[in-house]
């Protein structure tokens, strides 16, 4: 008799969420012997432990008998928090909390005293006099972009009649309903709608709104459409695949380990379960293992220095979390072939940082790059992460010759290296004035075919990661993930660039002094040619600077030339390259190096 | 059942609003030594055969309505009204104007609180503080009494599920309890049967989940 009423009275289609209040009895929520919770009571009246129908004192709608707590709560914070005060102990949700707070004995009503119960609730659902690791209730929205409008209307609700807000608050009922346990069969919660696919959540947190909203791409995102099947305990979710677990991929309700954000875990943890090469069918290229290769971005080793709402650059405080160069909303499965210089689907909605300054959404990759490598104020100059070469300063030159350009006040910013003229066309800045004839038709790939994704020409843009990546990035025909976590190179290079300098060590040599350059660039024709033929086993970087030269010109820096100051040194009193025309004798350097002093040696 | 029926007819005169459904009236053999045999009185406990609450020196006629021997709650009482943020299906003030037709559902009440609003009863008994469910203008002090009904279920509304779809309908709870008048409305006596109390309370149900649940979905 009763499923046929629900049926039919679910037809007409309420214009609000209304319990169905009889399906208490037997959930969690019945404390009466018929009930399933850890609770239990010889009381068979399922209502009275919660309400009275006279006299309930204090006077708490809806005639709430149940004696409330007296606990001030510590409540929900974090950096990207802007809605209101929070006040539990004053909303509807202070109800809830008389039990669920678990300082008032469970059965301990106003009108009857007492009722005896035996058992106690489950760890996870006391929450004590801190609400910090809980999603924030008592809470009128406060519109950051991210949520729905409708919530800042002068009627406010959410975008799902059944999820309701209590007088213009989110409460606990805003998401649980109190009386009906398995709305969300695979979420026994009380939860007032199903939560697959995110959906309770996106009731009020809207992608659909334009970005800065870091929301903004998660219905097409890969977190949002991915199919793989997960395992359902946690911290997974418990849908079985990470389309249907949703948000709860990544974030839970209550009782996080990373309070933040409601965020499963802080940092990188809340992404290795599922990017560490396990747990999913089929699995996930293993990004986390790519942090033990020997050079690596300090994802595992700098923690809790990240925060969202960080100011742009980053200075001091240096690191690379995950969702420094990710979002996890708007991330998707990149289709068709790259763009250059637009950030790739796996860095879509991610800020960075441009001569403009901060870009809440960055277009192109290198922005992303920028926000550490281009005007921070810190940039290492150690050996981290493979030697740094020393440009400057060049010069003197004789009268009539190119002029060297200055020592920049910041050899390091990436950002005016690429926006030179004289560059490795990342920006789209280079002038190209000849063609360039070690020019490859494609990229090469890791193992030496070529990439036709990526023909060459000397208009070709590129990707920062064409030349930083890891190794054995897929892109290139590898077989582990792209982009630059990791990487057996210095500077997490995708090949390698011997930069060691002469006598130090090393003395460089040979392919793997060029093996980076020759992804693009004939290594063996340029070889042949002179120069280059008399400095067979040279480093490319030892006379090029690979990105660019800050306030170079055609004629004292053509091709990148920029000697690198800690191998070649000033010759007797000049110190530059020149170039002044195609002749036999008009091109030339003024150096002293390899122990010999070129004064100038010309070609 | 129609043998009862009638009979309550016979000693009431007449009852003219109209019920939903079959609602069963228990037997008045339950009073007999309740605490509503009040001294031992029986019928005379409320009733009157004749002129009403004059006859037990009351002020007012009251008779006219269900024989009733005891005074109404003075026509400017008011009681409050319960409501919540979630509530749609409102509850109507039950004071405010006399009570002088049996056609007016609020006699369902109304005739209750002539005792258990604590105050207009001239010779009622000691009365636990628990049962005063009060009256507003009466009442300060009292920490139950002065909240008069806003802190108990809501009486006098219409019983709507249209209106909150979680609400039985009103066929399902007519064929259960009484529902007064053509708004099918909840009085004191939907729940409560003051002539009977084999089930605690007066209720006209076992004091049990059932009985909640029998308009609560």
């Amino acid at each position: 008799m009763k499923p046929i009423a629900v049926v039919s009275l679910l037809a007409v289609a309420p214009l609000w969420a209304t319990s169905f209040k009889d399906a208490v009895i037997g959930s969690q929520h019945d404390l009466t012997p018929s009930g399933s919770g850890p609770v239990k009571s010889a009381e068979t009246r399922v209502c009275i432990f919660c309400h009275a129908p006279h006299n309930v004192i204090p006077n708490v709608t809806p005639l709430w008998d149940h004696s409330l707590s007296s606990v001030t709560y510590t409540t929900y914070t974090s950096s990207t928090y802007s809605s209101g005060l929070q006040t539990p102990g004053a909303g509807s949700s202070r109800l809830c909390l008389s039990c669920h707070d678990g300082t008032v004995a469970v059965g301990l009503t106003v009108v009857l005293g007492q009722l005896a119960t035996t058992g106690a609730m489950s760890s996870a659902d006391v929450f004590g006099s801190s609400l910090l690791s809980s999603h924030p209730v008592s809470m009128t929205p406060a519109d950051d972009g991210q949520l729905a409008t409708s919530l800042f209307a002068s009627q406010p609700s959410t975008k799902d009649p059944a999820v309701t807000l209590v007088a213009g608050k989110v409460e606990c009922t805003t998401c649980h309903d109190p009386h009906v346990q398995n709305n969300d069969p695979a979420t026994p919660m009380f939860l007032v709608r199903s939560n697959a696919s995110g959906a309770l959540c996106l009731a009020c947190h809207d992608p659909t709104r334009a970005q800065p909203n870091q929301l903004n791409g998660w219905t097409t995102g890969a977190h949002a459409t991915a199919i793989n099947t997960a395992p359902t305990t946690a911290p997974f979710g418990r849908y079985g695949n990470v389309a249907a677990n949703g948000c709860s991929n990544c974030h839970n309700a209550h009782n996080n380990a990373a309070a933040a954000r409601n965020l499963d875990a802080p940092e990188e943890a809340a992404c290795t379960p599922c990017h560490g090469g396990a747990n999913l069918n089929p699995s996930l290229l293993n990004i986390a293992g790519e942090y033990s290769k020997a050079y690596s971005h300090p994802t595992m080793t700098v923690s809790g220095v990240h925060d969202p709402a960080e100011g742009l650059p980053v200075n001091n405080a240096r690191h690379a979390e995950c969702a420094d160069c990710h979002n996890s909303h708007a991330a998707y499965a990149q289709t068709g072939t790259p763009a250059p210089p637009a950030a790739q689907a796996e860095l879509a909605g991610v800020s960075g940082w441009d001569t403009a300054g901060a870009q809440p959404v960055a277009a192109n990759e290198y922005q992303l790059c920028y926000k550490c490598h281009a005007d921070s104020t810190n940039k290492p100059a150690t050996s981290t992460y493979g030697r740094t070469a020393i440009r400057y300063p060049g010069g003197p030159m004789p009268a009539g010759y190119p002029i060297q350009p200055p020592r920049p006040a910041d050899q390091y910013n990436l950002r005016l290296k690429f926006m030179s003229t004289i560059g490795h066309n990342v920006m789209g800045s280079s002038t190209i004035t000849t063609g360039n004839s070690s020019l490859r038709p494609y990229m090469l790939n890791v193992d030496g075919t070529n990439n036709t994704n990526r023909p060459l020409a000397t208009s070709t843009i590129l990707y920062c990661t064409d030349c930083h990546n890891n190794d054995q990035a897929r892109s290139s025909n590898g077989t582990g993930p792209n982009g630059p976590h990791g990487s057996a190179y210095p500077h997490l290079l995708q090949l390698n660039l011997f930069q060691d300098a002469i006598g130090g060590g090393g003395g460089g040599g040979g392919t793997t002094a060029t093996a980076l350059c020759n992804k693009c660039h004939n290594v063996a024709t340029v070889r042949n040619e002179s120069p280059h033929d008399e400095h067979d086993g040279v480093g490319c970087t030892t006379c090029h600077d690979p990105h660019g030269v800050i306030g170079g010109n055609a004629g004292a820096n053509r091709a990148m030339m920029n000697f690198d100051t800690s191998i070649a040194a000033k010759a007797t009193t000049n110190f530059g390259y020149f170039y002044m025309g195609t002749g036999s004798g008009q091109k030339g350097c003024y150096t002293n190096c390899h122990g010999e002093n070129h004064n100038p040696r010309t070609y | 059942m129609k043998l009862k029926l009638a009979t309550l007819a016979a000693l009431v005169g007449m009852v003219t609003v109209p019920m939903h459904g079959a609602a069963p009236n228990l037997p008045k053999t339950g009073l007999a030594g309740s605490t509503h045999d009040i001294g031992a009185n029986g019928c005379k406990s409320c009733h009157a055969p004749h002129n009403g609450s004059v006859a037990n020196g009351g002020a007012q006629s009251t008779g006219l309505i269900l024989l009733w021997a005891r005074s109404f709650p003075a026509a400017s009482n008011t009681f409050g009204v319960y409501d919540s943020a979630t509530m749609q299906n409102k509850a109507v003030e039950l004071g405010g104007s006399s009570l002088t037709t049996s056609a007016d559902v609020r006699m369902y009440s109304l005739l209750c609180l002539s005792c258990h609003d604590g105050v207009t009863s001239t010779f009622s008994p000691a009365m636990q503080t628990k049962n005063m469910v009060g009256s507003k203008a009466a009442f300060g002090a009292g920490a139950f009494e002065s909240l008069g009904l806003t802190n108990d279920h809501p009486v006098n509304m219409n019983y709507d599920p249209t209106k909150n779809t979680s609400l039985q309908s009103v066929a399902t709870v007519g064929a259960a309890l009484p529902l007064f008048g053509s708004s099918s409305t909840v009085q004191c006596a939907t729940c409560h049967d003051p002539h009977n109390d084999v089930n605690t309370n007066y209720l006209r149900q076992p004091n049990n989940t059932a009985h909640c649940t029998t308009c609560h979905l």
